[in-house]
C-alpha cells in the first residue's frame, strides 16, 4: 500500500495488524454503506409506492379525458350547430362538418370567414370580430348574419351565434364562431307574419278551428260580415251560425269531401248576428301537420249578398240610362220583344211612340250641357209620371226618348194617350235664373195595324215622329201607310 | 452516452455504485489507481468516481492529480469519496482540483444527484 504520510489515520499501522485491522474495517465500511443502501432504499419504495398511487390516478384521469374528447369528438361530428375556429384575423382554421351548409369543410379551410358573409352583413362581422379579438368582455358578440354558399344559385344561409374568444395565456388565441342555421326560422317567421296580415285585413271573412270544429280564432272580416265578435265566436262551434236552410244531406257532403280531399267549397246560406240570412260562397280546407293529421280547418268565406247587389248594380248599370235612369235602348228592346211575342200569342195590341223633344238642342247650345241634362232628367220624369203602370218609357239616347203602350188601340185612345203627355211636358222647367219651355214631337204606330215587328213597327213610328216634328212640334202623329212605300202597305 | 469511471478497490462498493447509476451511463471499473488512470486515459470517461483510500501504487489523490495534469483529462470531473473523519482526504481533495467530495458511508441517493449536478455544470464551468 504506498499512501502520502499523514493522508489516513490508517496509514501509521503496519503488518498483518494493519491487514487485519483494514479487512475489520473494509467490512465495516462495506456494512456501513449497505446499511445506507437499505436507508435509500426504504425511501425509494415509499417513493415508489407513491409514484403507482400517482402513476393509477394518471391512467384514470387520462381514461377520463379519453373518454370525454372522443365525446367531444363525436359532438362537434353530430352537431347540427356550426363550429368555426379562426384565428384573430379570420382565416378559417377548422370546422365541424354541419359547416356543409355552406361549403364542404376542405373548401372552407384557410379561406377567411368574412369572404363567406354576404356584402350587405360584412362590416358588422368585422366590427364583431375586431370586438372579439381585442377580448373586450363588454364587447357585443352576438350577430346573426348571412352567408353564402358554396352552390351560387342556393339561397343565403341565415345564421344566428356568437363568438366566444379562446384565450391562451391571457391573451385572445383564436376565435370561435357557433353558428345556428336559422334560416327556416325566419322564412317561417315571415310567412306567419304575411299570413297575419292576410288574415287581418282580408276582406274574406276567415274562420279557423280545431280538429272537432270549435273555433280558434276569427278576422276582423268574420265580425264585419256575421257581426259577432272574435270574443262571441271563439270556442263556439261555427254551426250557431246555421240558417237551417242546409239539410242533413248537405251536411254529409259537406264532411265527406272535406275527410277526403281535405276541402270542401260552395254556396251555403247562414245566420247573421242580427237574424238576417245571407248568401256565402265558403271555402273549407284542413290544414295538416307534416304527418298528414289534420292540426285545424280553415273556412274562408265572403258574403256573396253584397256580391249580388254589386251584379244587380253591373246589371242595372247595362240595362238603364245613368243619366235619367229610364230604360235603355237594350231593355227597350228586349221589353219591346216580350211585350210583342205576348200579343202575338194572345191577339192584343200596343202601341209605339217616339218622342223628340222640341228645342232641345237650342237649349243646350245656349245654356250648355248641365242645363241639357236637367232638361233631360226633368222631361224623363215627367213622361214617367204620366204614363201608366204598364207603359214603359225608355230613352233611346240625346233627346229621343220611347214609350211602349200594351193593349192601347185605335187613333182616338192613341190621341188622347198623346194629348195628356204633351200636356205633362208643357210647363216651363227652370234652368239656372231663367225657365225654358219643352215641346216634344210624337210618332205613333200600332200593332199590328201599323206593323207586325219590331223593326217595322220602330221604322214607322220613327217616320210618324218626323212628320210631328215637320208640322212645327208639339204634337203627335199616327202613322198612316203611304202608297208611294210599298213596305209600309201591310 | 455518458460514461462514468468508478474507481475503488471494494468491488461489492463499485457494484452498489453501478446499480445506483442504472442504465443511463456507460460505466467502466477499476480496482486501483493505476488501473483507473489508465483506463481514464483511454476511454476519457466524462466524470471519475474516486475512492481516496486504495492499496497499490497510486491512492486517489495521487490519481486526482495526475488527472489534473494530464491536458487530455484535466477537464474531466471528479467526485472524491472517502470514510468518515477524513478532513484532511477532504481539503487535499478539493485542493487538487476534486469537484464533489463525499463521505462514506454515502446515500446512494445523494451520489446519483451529486453525478448529475457535477456533469449538468460541466458545460459551464468548462474554460
Amino acid at each position: 500500500m504506498s499512501r502520502d504520510v499523514g493522508s489516513s489515520d490508517l496509514s501509521a499501522a503496519a503488518g498483518g495488524q494493519t491487514a487485519r485491522l483494514a479487512g475489520r474495517s473494509q467490512a465495516a465500511s462495506l456494512h456501513d454503506q449497505l446499511y445506507r443502501y437499505a436507508e435509500d432504499m426504504e425511501e425509494l419504495i415509499d417513493c415508489h409506492g407513491a409514484l403507482e398511487l400517482h402513476c393509477e390516478n394518471l391512467k384514470k384521469s387520462s381514461a377520463r379525458l379519453m373518454e370525454s374528447s372522443e365525446v367531444f369528438d363525436e359532438l362537434m361530428r353530430t352537431s347540427h350547430d356550426i363550429h368555426i375556429v379562426t384565428d384573430t384575423a379570420g382565416n378559417i382554421l377548422q370546422c365541424n362538418p354541419a359547416v356543409a351548409a355552406v361549403a364542404p369543410p376542405p373548401r372552407l379551410a384557410g379561406d377567411k370567414l368574412q369572404d363567406w358573409v354576404l356584402p350587405s352583413h360584412r362590416n358588422n362581422f368585422l366590427a364583431l370580430q375586431a370586438n372579439a379579438s381585442e377580448g373586450s368582455g363588454s364587447a357585443k358578440l352576438d350577430l346573426e348574419m348571412y352567408l353564402r354558399r358554396e352552390d351560387a344559385a342556393a339561397p343565403p344561409l341565415i345564421v344566428s351565434g356568437r363568438v366566444l374568444a379562446v384565450r391562451r395565456e391571457g391573451k385572445v388565441h383564436c376565435l370561435h364562431w357557433v353558428l345556428r342555421d336559422v334560416t327556416y326560422l325566419r322564412e317561417t317567421e315571415f310567412e306567419s307574419r304575411i299570413s297575419s296580415m292576410v288574415f287581418k285585413s282580408a276582406t274574406e271573412g276567415v274562420v279557423i278551428t280545431d280538429m272537432e270544429g270549435q273555433i280558434l280564432a276569427v278576422n276582423p272580416a268574420f265580425s264585419r260580415i256575421t257581426g259577432y265578435s272574435a270574443e262571441e265566436a271563439i270556442g263556439r262551434n261555427p254551426r250557431f251560425l246555421n240558417s237551417g236552410l242546409q239539410d242533413a244531406a248537405f251536411y254529409t257532403d259537406f264532411w265527406r269531401a272535406l275527410l277526403e280531399n281535405g276541402n270542401w267549397q260552395g254556396e251555403i246560406y247562414n245566420r247573421k248576428k242580427n237574424g238576417e240570412i245571407y248568401p256565402e260562397w265558403l271555402t273549407v280546407s284542413a290544414a295538416r301537420d307534416r304527418d298528414g293529421r289534420v292540426l285545424t280547418y280553415i273556412a274562408v268565406f265572403s258574403d256573396m249578398s253584397l256580391m249580388r247587389e254589386e251584379e244587380k248594380r253591373l246589371a242595372h248599370l247595362a240595362h238603364y240610362d245613368s243619366l235619367t235612369d229610364l230604360p235603355n235602348r237594350l231593355l227597350f228592346q228586349d221589353r219591346l220583344q216580350q211585350t210583342l211575342s205576348q200579343a202575338r200569342r194572345f191577339g192584343l195590341h200596343c202601341t209605339l211612340i217616339f218622342i223628340d223633344l222640341d228645342r232641345f238642342k237650342e237649349i243646350n247650345d245656349i245654356h250648355g250641357h248641365q242645363a241639357g241634362d236637367h232638361v233631360l232628367r226633368e222631361a224623363a220624369k215627367r213622361l214617367g209620371a204620366a204614363v201608366r203602370e204598364v207603359d214603359t218609357v225608355a230613352r233611346l239616347g240625346g233627346d229621343e226618348f220611347v214609350i211602349l203602350a200594351p193593349g192601347l188601340a185605335g187613333d182616338e185612345n192613341i190621341g188622347g194617350f198623346c194629348t195628356k203627355i204633351l200636356e205633362a211636358l208643357a210647363p216651363l222647367i227652370p234652368v239656372a235664373a231663367l225657365e225654358v219651355g219643352i215641346g216634344g214631337s210624337f210618332g205613333c204606330a200600332e200593332y199590328p195595324r201599323h206593323g207586325e215587328d219590331e223593326t217595322t213597327l220602330m221604322s214607322h213610328a220613327d217616320a210618324a215622329m218626323y212628320q210631328a216634328k215637320a208640322a212645327g212640334g208639339d204634337t203627335y202623329v199616327i202613322y198612316v201607310p203611304s202608297a208611294k212605300n210599298p213596305k209600309e202597305k201591310s | 452516452m455518458t460514461k462514468i469511471l468508478l474507481v475503488d478497490d471494494h468491488s461489492d462498493i463499485r457494484r452498489l455504485i453501478r446499480i445506483t447509476l442504472g442504465k443511463a451511463f456507460e460505466v467502466l471499473e477499476a480496482e486501483d489507481g493505476v488501473t483507473g488512470l489508465n483506463i481514464a486515459q483511454r476511454m476519457k470517461p466524462d466524470l471519475v468516481v474516486l475512492d481516496v483510500m486504495m492499496p497499490g501504487e497510486l491512492d486517489g489523490l495521487q490519481v486526482l492529480s495526475a488527472i489534473r495534469n494530464d491536458p487530455q483529462l484535466n477537464h474531466t470531473r471528479v467526485i472524491m469519496v472517502t470514510v468518515r473523519g477524513q478532513v484532511r482526504d477532504y481539503d487535499d481533495g478539493m485542493q487538487r482540483g476534486a469537484d464533489a467530495y463525499f463521505i462514506k458511508p454515502f446515500s446512494p441517493l445523494q451520489l446519483v444527484a451529486a453525478i448529475k449536478e457535477t456533469l449538468a455544470k460541466e458545460a459551464h464551468d468548462e474554460p
